[in-house]
């Protein structure tokens, strides 16, 4: 087998449904829909090529996988989620950061900007990122999948596609635990301007 | 507000001291732009090399402003923008004399500004390179990493968002001087385009505009701070406390640009740091810093 399979995580019924129809609309084929428990380990053990993780209750517009397929380069590949408005939602938004300037106005004139990281909302790696990272790791709670996307971005390098969208009824709750997320800025992946940013917004809440 | 559409007067101003050869090339290379500035507007700060002459011969369409004395860059570009604005430009496309422009520089930079969505941009910048073609370090752009929505929306279009800027093919909408006001003369000579930027772009949008090209033809390819030759390290080690003890810069980049500061200051020193001279320069610039001293 080969081609994407797209993982749907933490969806009620309702939610999946509508995610399922705007699945069934893309451009690009899909080979496999996994949802539940333990479907991100399911595909990490089938045989397709890149695995498509989206938030439950995400529906991605038509060429959103497309848009993600079609990059030159980037292990870890993310769209922008937006809410019905068209508003990008906050919780979604990668994390660039990155030093290398030249990279940045490069990848800008083609509207994509390299990232960091990114969240699981609506994001694309290859399944190989499952093999060589393992699966997320729960002790960083709400911010798992920042700190696997890291890894993944460190090794593969990370590319952010605006148009590549999803449109998502609302954000989940913000996290309130604390430990996570510092547990999760103390890992080499996050430089120390963006550890101060995390201890101001903890410090802010 | 009028956008950076084809009805925008523009005013391309660039400051110069003693530097005729450059500038000569500097306004060649303006006058061959595909979309033309309006005006271009040279601040001669008391040039004693023939500059002024030079200029009318050569260049008889360009403004000349000549000034009585040597106020810096920074009073440079609080005249020349002061005198543009009063004859009604829309955009101040400021630079320093060694700024050597493309034929479309200015053409791509108001394209960029044109396609911005959301709240009209009050800063645009062009990528500056240096003679082998790397983005020259003294004026590597400030991605406005800690607000994502704004750098995800700029890429959506085609543009980085920014935090501040440096004087090397910026331009500047008349509204953000109204409203936020002209660089500070006082700081005669760098970061006041740091600090005006950052000033701007606390509240408006600005951004850079990748497929807007000039170079910066210094003789070397260095950040600012490791030029330090001279007294000019004075004003880095001075003008950047200034900024620092300022409201220019949100928290965050006061917290970014602290750091940078002090990496500064231990390059320097490690480099400079047996030389009493060099000691006695940078003592006088924290001190004057801390003072608030600018005379």
């Amino acid at each position: 087998m080969s081609g994407v399979v797209a993982v749907i995580t933490g969806a009620a019924a309702a939610q999946e449904q509508a995610c399922r129809a705007a699945l069934a609309a893309q451009e690009a084929p899909i080979a496999d829909i996994l949802t539940g428990p333990g479907a991100l380990a399911r595909a990490a053990a089938s045989d397709h090529d890149r695995v498509w993780v989206l938030e439950g209750g995400a529906a991605p517009r038509p060429d959103a996988l497309s848009g993600l397929l079609g990059l030159a380069d980037g292990a870890l590949r993310s769209g922008m989620v937006v809410d019905p408005a068209g508003r990008p939602l906050a919780f979604a938004l990668p994390s660039g950061d990155t030093f290398d300037v030249d990279a940045v106005i490069a990848l800008a004139a083609e509207r994509v900007l390299p990232i960091r990281r990114a969240t699981l909302a609506h994001t694309l790696v290859p399944r190989a990122a499952l093999r060589e990272h393992g699966l997320p790791d729960p002790r960083y709670g709400a911010y798992a999948g920042d700190e696997w996307t890291a890894r993944v971005a460190a090794s593969g390098g990370g590319r952010f596609l605006p148009a590549s969208t999803a449109v998502l009824p609302a954000a989940p709750p913000a996290p309130r635990a604390i430990a996570p997320a510092l547990r999760t800025a103390r890992t080499p992946t996050w430089t120390n301007g963006e550890r101060i940013a995390v201890f101001a917004t903890l410090l802010r809440r | 507000m009028v956008g950076a559409g084809p009805a925008a007067r523009i005013c391309a101003i660039v400051v110069t001291f003693n530097r005729s050869e450059l500038l000569a090339e500097c306004l060649t290379r303006l006058g061959a732009q595909t979309r033309p500035a309006d005006e271009i507007l040279v601040v001669d700060n008391a040039s004693t090399d023939g500059t002024a002459a030079m200029v009318a011969e050569r260049f008889p369409d360009v403004t000349l402003l000549r000034l009585p004395e040597n106020v810096g860059g920074a009073g440079g570009f609080h005249a020349g923008m002061r005198d543009a604005l009063a004859r009604g430009h829309d955009w101040l496309w400021v630079m320093d004399d060694d700024t050597f422009t493309v034929p479309d520089t200015l053409e791509q930079l108001l394209a960029g500004g044109a396609r911005a969505q959301g709240r009209a941009p009050m800063m645009l910048s062009s990528q500056v390179r240096w003679k082998d073609e790397t983005l020259h370090p003294m004026n590597l752009p400030s991605p406005r990493w800690r607000d994502p929505e704004f750098m995800a929306l700029g890429a959506a279009e085609g543009l980085v968002g920014l935090r501040n800027a440096t004087f090397v093919s910026v331009a500047l909408h008349r509204d953000a001087i109204e409203r936020y006001g002209l660089p500070l003369a006082h700081y005669f000579i760098w970061t006041d385009d740091v600090e005006l930027t950052s000033r701007i772009m606390r509240t408006e949008p600005g951004y850079l505009v990748p497929e807007s090209r000039v170079y910066h033809w210094t003789p070397t390819a260095h950040p600012a701070a490791a030029s330090s030759s001279g007294d000019r390290f004075y004003y880095h080690v001075r003008n950047s406390l200034l900024l620092l003890r300022g409201t220019s810069l949100a928290p965050m980049d006061r917290i970014d640009y602290a750091r940078y500061y002090v990496k500064s200051l231990l390059a320097f020193l490690r480099e400079r740091g047996r030389e009493p001279a060099a000691l006695k320069l940078l003592a006088r610039g924290l001190r004057d810093g801390v003072r608030g001293d600018v005379r």
